[in-house]
């Protein structure tokens, strides 16, 4: 007799299944039992890892535990105490609710749970391969204990499947990182055999969590910057430019209290770094994004990380404007030292929402962080609206030398200062560019005799079509003689005696796609133009062109990096240089 | 080969020399000085790529031993005599690789170049040549030369186009954004010929000639023009090509005519310049004629600030309102070449190029092409 192929799976089998997707590695188990840690209001959490995760990791929180009849329901699949209905889906504001965690974690591992709401006695199962094998009371401490043993045991594939003890490990106190973060307010340890690996207050405080997770230099190097509009409300720490990283990992961005992935937000960070920072180097920030969960999709992925986000194009803007006026604000110079007094005065003081051009919250003495981040706050508060146009200056320093036919070297209080000429007149030029593209009629310089050009067949073409009128756009006008084509108006900016070179340039850019957009031609072109023609390393300057240099660098909105984002001045500090000679050590 | 001089004598006629000697050339043979002494006088020859200079000296100071020729580092040997104590230098060559420059207590030696790698130059003097007051040649070359243009693309424009034309020498500049224009009257009268003498060769002629009222000798050749001031003989090479023909550019007629004070124009526009945050030589000045005819001078750079000057016209002003906008450069440089203590500005239109002329400066016209903005 034949038995149908199809057939239920049994539960555990389910289970297993399940945990394929939402337990694949030592992380995630972490961030699982993370989310119900804090779904359950704790306030702690102490996190015990030994061998990597492998042998045992254990969470302990003291949030509102569950009684005997939860606990027996929670390694139900899809059991959860997060959502009741359909339309609650549209409204998720508790960071796990599938209700997939704990039995798949279950099904993968020996997993001990101990629970009391703190009222009523409490309850202590195991389970070893979805089965309960043990089942007693427990004291009534009210909160959350969960312990899993020997992760993957019966599932040698994923074991093997697993990377370097290390980078799961790393994988897992990123976890850790993304939670305390987001939830600055729940104190968090971390313990890998026994010794510490994350520390937070729980103070509220997001500065102190990064001063946890990062070091005391990069803390300093960041500064906060927040932002509203009618859909979100941003705010966070944004490291600055000279603070790289070569991955894009120190890019933390959470959403109503979730950690989250989502590659327009990133990538819009990088697109307000852009210029600031050389190829290939990262910055590190932390952003949070609050909006109302209607605008916010989590449920497209098990993770629940990856989200969907309606209204991107209004936060998108949102992020670039609160950048730019951060940077705008900002001394940008590598190596700065802090200044102990704030660089603007104050008329007046509130001690309401932060502003965005705040100077940088001093770090962090353990013990006094929540007290120096407030009064920060309060003495860089403005009431006043700065003037949008301020621009931020070069210190003042006296010149001493060019170095290497490539370097110029200044000096003042603070050191000494080395400025790259090239990526000086890079700078200068490129902004120049910019500012005199943009504008919407250009000034246009006329020639009294046309100066002939020599254009290919295909340019020619071009030029009969569209694109002269994309070149009246830019201010120039090529007419025709027989035959031959002459500029008889160019913009103003374009250099004596490089006309032709210029309106090659641009009719190059024009054709390479007569792309629609005219801020990313204008940027490019602007980059381009500046690049080629700015004074090349090696090449001695004299006092007069020096000078000039730097008050024309003194004049650009950014006087610190290149437009490809390599720096522009850098500082060795008068501590420095002591060091080096060990004056002092 | 040894004589010796006035250390002063020399130094000054090293001086006009040095204007033709090369610094930054691959061959080192242009960077030095050829002196050749003959059995009454020297001949000091320097040489660069456009200009080639040749003196003839003759001192009673000068007293030669014996002659010879030789080539001399000019550089070294230019700050060696500036620098010497003393009334007079003797100059001895010890072998033919050195030279023995002595004065009061300095005993010095200079090692000398390979004088077989100098040029062969000729200074060719032609029967026919054109004879130039010096004081007027001056005042020609300094209303015109500016205006040439310094930039490569267009060679010819590096140059001064020159006609004669019977009693008449006219002169023409331009680098295309503007153009200088004068004419003078020869004392005689010649063959119509024109060349173009580059703007640079000029500007260094300019800086030999003493405000006298000697005369130039000018020699056309084919390639080159030779001047002949005193003892100094300059060559300049020609630069070969059309210039273009610039009489039809200029508009004849003005419907508005502003005449000015040049100092109070001047000192205007200047304050309004100092405006601008990327090159104040170069600012984008904005002039209007207002109905109640007083002249407005404004800039405005959004970053740093505006200016407005009330400039008010001398003599009635001709013509009705009217708003224009230049390079503060050219239209500074242009009327800094007046001698006029007035100077009057005519206009065709927004947008059509504009001109300068004053009373006491003859047969000059500065054109100015006006900027679009807006």
């Amino acid at each position: 007799m034949k038995m149908g192929k199809i057939r239920q799976l049994d539960e555990s089998l389910a289970n297993m299944i399940a945990a394929g997707e939402v337990v694949e590695n030592m992380a995630s188990v972490i961030k699982e039992l993370l989310e119900n840690a804090l779904d359950a209001g704790a306030k702690n959490i102490d996190i015990h890892v030994a061998n990597y995760g492998l042998k045992e990791i254990r969470v302990e929180d003291d949030g509102e535990g569950m009684d005997s009849e939860d606990l027996q329901l929670a390694f139900k699949r899809h059991a959860t105490s997060k959502i009741r209905a359909h339309h609650d889906l549209h409204h998720i504001v508790t960071l796990g609710f599938r209700g997939e965690a704990l039995p798949s974690i279950a099904s993968v591992s020996a997993l001990t749970i101990e629970s009391s709401t703190g009222t009523t006695e409490g309850r202590r199962m195991t389970l070893k391969n979805g089965k309960v094998i043990e089942d007693r009371p427990a004291p009534p401490r009210r909160g959350t204990t969960i312990l899993v043993k020997d992760l993957f045991y019966n599932t040698p594939a994923r074991l093997k499947h697993l990377r370097s003890e290390q980078r799961e490990f790393a994988a897992m106190v990123e976890t850790v990182q993304h939670a305390a973060l987001s939830h600055s307010a729940v104190r968090f340890s971390m313990q890998h055999n026994g010794q510490s690996v994350l520390n937070t207050t729980g103070r509220g405080d997001v500065l102190q969590v990064l001063h946890a997770i990062y070091d005391k230099h990069t803390v300093q190097h960041m500064r906060h910057f927040s932002g509203k509009n009618a859909y979100f409300s941003i705010e966070g720490y944004a490291g600055l430019p000279t603070l790289t990283r070569s991955t894009r990992k120190h890019i933390t961005l959470v959403c109503n209290q979730r950690p989250i992935r989502n590659v327009a937000v990133s990538s819009t960070i990088l697109d307000a770094y852009k210029s600031y920072l050389p190829i290939q180097k990262f910055p590190v920030v932390h952003l949070e994004i609050k909006t109302d969960p209607l605008l916010i999709d989590v449920n497209i992925h098990p993770q629940k990380q990856e989200i969907k986000l309606s209204e991107i194009t209004s936060l998108k803007q949102l992020m670039l404007e609160t950048f730019a006026t951060m940077f705008k604000h900002e001394q940008l110079i590598p190596d700065v030292r802090k200044s102990p007094e704030p660089r603007f005065s104050h008329p007046k003081l509130s001690y309401q929402a932060t502003s965005p051009h705040e100077a940088m919250p001093h770090v962090v003495e353990e013990n006094d962080a929540s007290n120096t981040q407030h009064d920060e706050r309060a003495s860089t508060d403005l009431n006043v609206e700065p003037s949008p146009k301020r621009r931020i200056r070069l210190p003042d320093f006296e010149y001493v030398g060019q170095a290497l036919g490539t370097y110029l070297i200044f000096q003042n209080d603070e050191g000494l200062h080395l400025i790259d000429q090239h990526a000086a007149a890079e700078r200068i030029r490129y902004e120049a560019y910019l500012q005199a593209m943009s504008r919407p009629s250009p000034t246009i310089r006329m020639l009294l005799l046309p100066l002939p050009i020599s254009l290919g067949a295909d340019e020619r073409e071009a030029f009969r079509g569209q694109a002269a009128s994309h070149l009246k756009h830019f201010g120039i006008t090529i007419v025709e003689e027989d035959g031959q084509l002459a500029l008889q108006e160019v913009p103003y900016w374009f250099p004596e005696g490089q006309e032709e070179h210029y309106t090659d340039q641009v009719m190059a850019a024009i054709q390479e796609g007569l792309t629609p957009d005219k801020a990313t031609l204008l940027d490019k072109l602007a980059i381009d133009l500046a690049c080629k023609h700015s004074i090349k390393a090696n090449h001695h300057l004299t006092r007069s062109e020096i000078d000039r240099l730097m008050h024309d660098l003194d004049q650009t909105h950014n006087p610190f990096t290149c437009p490809h984002g390599r720096p522009v001045i850098i500082r060795l500090s008068i501590q420095e240089l002591e060091r080096f000679f060990k004056r002092v050590m | 080969m040894r004589f010796e001089i006035n250390k002063d004598k020399l130094l000054y006629h090293l001086i006009v020399a040095q204007k033709a000697m090369s610094t930054k050339t691959p061959n080192p043979a242009l960077q030095g000085m050829r002196l050749d002494v003959l059995e009454d006088h020297l001949v000091i020859t320097t040489s660069n790529a456009d200009i080639s200079i040749q003196i003839k000296l003759e001192d009673q100071s000068l007293a030669i031993e014996s002659t010879g020729s030789m080539l001399i580092p000019g550089k070294y040997f230019i700050d060696i005599i500036r620098k010497l104590d003393g009334q007079t230098v003797t100059l001895t060559q010890g072998d033919d690789t050195l030279l023995r420059i002595e004065a009061d207590h300095s005993d010095i030696t200079l090692n000398l170049l390979e004088i077989e790698d100098y040029p062969n130059l000729v200074f060719t003097e032609k029967e026919h040549f054109v004879k130039i007051n010096v004081r007027t040649l001056k005042t020609l070359i300094r209303q015109t030369a500016f205006a040439t243009s310094s930039i490569e693309n267009r060679p010819i424009l590096t140059g001064v186009h020159v006609k004669i034309d019977g009693n008449r020498l006219a002169a023409v500049a331009t680098d295309s954004y503007r153009l200088s224009q004068k004419a003078i009257e020869l004392e005689s009268d010649y063959e119509p010929m024109q060349a173009i003498i580059p703007g640079k060769s000029l500007e260094e002629l300019i800086k030999i000639l003493e405000h006298n009222q000697d005369h130039v000798e000018v020699h056309f050749d084919q390639s080159r023009v030779l001047f002949k001031y005193r003892n100094i003989l300059f060559l300049s090479r020609l630069l070969e090509g059309n210039y273009p023909e610039t009489s039809k550019l200029i508009p004849s007629d003005f419907p508005v005519r502003i005449k000015f004070n040049k100092e109070s124009l001047l000192t205007a526009i200047e304050r309004a310049s100092l405006l601008s945050n990327r090159d104040s030589s170069n600012a984008v000045v904005k002039l209007a004629l207002r109905s109640d005819d007083t002249v407005e001078i404004t800039s405005n750079a959004p970053e740093i600030g505006r200016v407005l000057e009330e400039v008010y016209p001398v003599d009635e002003v001709e013509g009705s309102p009217i708003k224009i906008a230049f390079s503060s450069r050219y239209f500074l440089e242009a009327l800094k070449v007046f001698a006029s203590s007035e100077v009057t500005i005519s206009f065709t239109g927004e947008v059509r190029p504009f001109i300068m002329t004053g009373e006491y400066d003859e047969d000059m016209l500065q054109l100015i092409l006006p900027v679009k903005t807006d």
